[in-house]
């Protein structure tokens, strides 16, 4: 799975099935077909553990049934069971070794080999993304039961559908997480007239040149970043280079893949949400969760914080929401602690910002337009410079080697090698694509970018041999490990 | 035209057709640029190997371009610096793999029908085999490479600018009090190299299975007239005359007694920056000894 989406069976596949999908004859079959695709492409990456997948989706459907359909007595307990099977599903697949040393776990089922396989079982490839599209269902239709209603009152309609939206192949893996009322409504047969050809390959594009150019050649320059012995020898300005490489690379990685994701679905005649909106030009840490892996981020507040009571109730409750959730997203990308301790940070900043904020606007609103500018700018360059370090806690393995690797930037050490020059060159070029391609993106230039975009077919041109004259060494997309 | 895909209005044509004929454009003057630059500027002067420079490019240059080379060194990274590239002889070609070795090197010269006089083979990496997915992307759509130059790795823009600003190293003999406080500092590792690797042997089927691999490579050159010498290459102290290299090295000498092992002289030391790669000055002066070695030998 790791270079699937840039082999030739995956466009071969691809080709194949949009051609059946769209045959007149075949429109009865698009959801069937879809889902053995979607299936096919998932057995091959994760073997038995498409098992897993199928259970997951069978429990989905019955408990989401039930939560629009059941008595209204029962219709809440349905929803939470169904919550309590997919949550302990993704916490024994994929936090069990957090939480349970193997020792312990050997101890209480006596080292029996069945226990200790499942255990031992490899991380199901995807499963964040698919138990929490099976949470998104279950809650959208004990809150908006019409959502199911205004389809056939049939379970076996229903859990076809359940079935498309888990397993679509092109966020099954590593999103976007689409939610229950936004994909499920879109399920119906779809018609090849109807394709946007336009914006279908414009995102591909730009979605692979943001894989194949930006992150995949980025993922070499910053691959001194997993040697902790090779950093002494490293110059600390290349060292904090490969820092702002990474923050680049981990952009470029995910929204190059949720761009090809949005691409494939549009091909297919599904909608799936936008994932990034220039996030690195946020100008709060707010402000950079409604633009950084934006379908994770408004899961986590539609389902999790405003639950929780959001910012409604007394200020000390809300710095702990802000707490607790981004901590749940912190471990939501791992079992380990490195990640709480990442969305801890990003906590503890969001709710640091609540305090000060309003006090802060107080100040610059009597300021000249220009300090409420260079202020503005500041502001940016601060956030993605914590969002940054905060990115060490990601690619680093543990808090230690993050203190050790801060110790080596500060010591500010000159060391001259042959390659020392042209990674600092090639870096400062990657990082600077991607800093273009949000300030093209941004609506900074926004008249110039009207204008461009009329001819914005040759740029796609251009970054169509880019992909094959510039691609970097092939690596797996970040996200897939999540 | 099938109502099916009357939706193919003329904004899609529009787009499409700009993307194919800016795409025609550019890769025309890629490939256009590429060929000049292999005739007629500094192209063709470089021959990286290691720094950021990528394997699959590395094969690439061998592949498609140096294959008249008299004398063809295989080998892993830590050969990287036999010779350094700005002293090497232009009778000399390397083939040095980063985290495979000797035989992913051997496997190249087979594929590419490459008949140099002599192909001197570094066997401390040779355990790791042949690098297949390696292999297999060079020789992937090998015609097309052939015919567009751009498409080959070692023409990827980014490998392009490492060969215009990878400056060649210095040769000049790094100061003793550097050296000696790198071996310091390397000292610890070593030892919990040694052991972690204490009593881990490799099983004898497995040499064997290597062993097989090798002669059915070497077998080939030989029939294409080349002279095989194996070399090894220079340990730190507290890895000399380890077990299970001496093990490796009887049995390559009981296998092909044919081919001379070239030992390094243990007279000289050899500064290894990490305690396994060369200096540029070590390497330099490892390269001339095994030279000499080569011409002591009549080959």
């Amino acid at each position: 799975m790791e270079n699937f989406f840039i082999s030739s069976i995956f466009f071969l596949a691809c080709i194949g099935s949009l051609l059946i999908y769209y045959l007149p004859f075949s429109r009865r079959l698009q959801i069937p077909l879809l889902i053995c695709v979607s299936l096919g492409i998932y057995w091959l990456a994760a073997g038995n553990l498409i098992f897993l997948l199928l259970f997951c989706c069978v429990n989905t459907a019955i408990f989401s049934y039930g939560a629009a359909y059941a008595a209204i007595k029962w219709r809440k307990k349905m929803m939470i069971t169904g919550i309590i099977i997919n949550i302990s599903l993704l916490v024994f697949f994929k936090y069990k070794r957090l939480f349970i040393p193997s020792t312990l776990f050997a101890g209480w089922f006596g080292n029996d080999p069945v226990w200790m396989g499942i255990y031992q079982l490899a991380l199901p490839i995807g499963i964040s993304f698919y138990v929490f599209h099976g949470l998104s269902l279950m809650i959208d239709s004990y809150l908006n039961p019409v959502l199911l209603k205004t389809s056939e009152h049939s379970f076996l309609k229903h859990l076809q559908k359940t079935m498309l939206y888990l397993v679509f192949f092109p966020q099954l893996v590593a999103g976007p997480i689409a939610k229950g009322k936004f994909f499920y409504t879109q399920i119906k047969p779809k018609l090849f007239a109807n394709i946007d050809w336009t914006n279908a390959l414009r995102a591909l594009v730009q979605g692979y040149f943001l894989k194949e150019v930006i992150a995949n050649n980025l993922n070499q320059l910053t691959a001194p970043l997993s040697y902790p012995e090779a950093w002494a020898h490293t110059a600390s300005n290349e060292l904090l280079w490969m820092v702002i490489g990474y923050s680049a690379q981990i952009f470029a990685d995910f929204a190059g893949y949720s761009l090809i994701a949005i691409g494939l679905g549009r091909l297919y005649g599904y909608e799936l949400p936008i994932n990034f909106n220039c996030p690195y030009f946020a100008h709060s840490f707010s402000n950079f969760w409604t633009r950084w892996h934006i379908s994770l981020s408004s899961w986590l507040r539609d389902y999790l914080y405003i639950p929780l009571g959001g910012n409604r109730i007394s200020a000390m409750r809300t710095y702990a929401n802000l707490m607790i959730v981004m901590a749940i997203g912190g471990l939501w990308h791992g079992p380990e602690w490195k990640y709480v301790t990442w969305g801890l940070l990003h906590g503890s900043a969001l709710a640091i910002e609540r305090l000060l904020s309003g006090r802060l606007q107080f100040i610059t609103i009597y300021l000249p337009t220009i300090l409420q500018a260079v202020i503005q700018v500041l502001r940016i360059l601060f956030v993605f410079a914590f969002v940054t370090f905060a990115w060490l806690f990601f690619r680093l393995n543990s808090v230690q080697e993050v203190i050790t690797f801060v110790q080596h930037v500060q010591a500010w050490r000159m060391v001259y090698t042959p390659s020392h020059q042209a990674s600092l060159l090639l870096l400062y070029i990657f990082s600077g694509t991607i800093f273009a391609y949000h300030l093209l993106n941004s609506g900074v230039l926004s008249t110039m970018t009207l204008r461009l975009k009329r001819y914005d077919g040759y740029l796609a041109g251009l970054l169509l041999v880019l992909c094959l004259i510039a691609k970097g060494k092939e690596n797996a997309f970040i996200y897939f490990q999540f | 035209m099938p109502s099916f895909i009357s939706n193919f209005n003329a904004l899609h044509r529009q787009w499409i057709l700009q993307v194919f004929i800016s795409f025609c454009i550019c890769m025309l003057i890629a490939n256009a640029g590429v060929r000049y630059l292999q005739k007629h500027t500094w192209w063709a002067k470089r021959d990286l190997q290691m720094g950021g420079f990528q394997n699959e490019a590395i094969a690439e240059q061998y592949t498609y371009g140096k294959q008249k080379k008299d004398i063809v060194i295989v080998g892993s990274s830590v050969s990287t610096q036999l010779p350094p590239e700005g002293v090497r002889p232009r009778h000399v070609g390397t083939i040095f793999i980063q985290g495979s070795g000797g035989m992913s090197g051997l496997e190249l010269l087979v594929r590419s029908g490459a008949a140099p006089k002599l192909v001197l083979v570094e066997i401390d990496f040779l355990a790791r085999g042949v690098d297949i997915a390696l292999i297999d992307t060079i020789y992937t759509a090998n015609l097309i490479k052939k015919y567009i130059p751009a498409l080959r790795y070692e023409n990827n823009l980014v490998n392009l600018f490492s060969k215009r600003y990878i400056k060649t190293v210095s040769l000049k003999p790094l100061p003793q009090a550097l050296m000696d406080k790198v071996n310091l500092q390397l000292a610890p590792r070593i030892d919990a190299e040694l052991k972690a690797a204490a009593g881990v042997a490799l099983p004898e089927s497995d040499i064997q299975l290597l062993l097989n691999m090798i002669e059915a490579r070497t077998r080939i050159l030989s029939q294409r007239g080349c002279k095989i010498v194996f070399f090894a290459l220079p340990k730190h102290p507290k890895k000399v005359d380890l077990p299970g290299d001496l093990r490796w090295k009887q049995k390559l000498s009981e296998r092909f007694p044919h081919y001379p092992i070239i030992e390094p002289n243990p007279n000289t030391s050899y500064f290894l920056v990490d305690g396994l790669h060369f200096c540029a000055a070590s390497g330099k002066a490892y390269f001339d000894y095994l030279m000499q070695e080569i011409k002591r030998l009549g080959l």
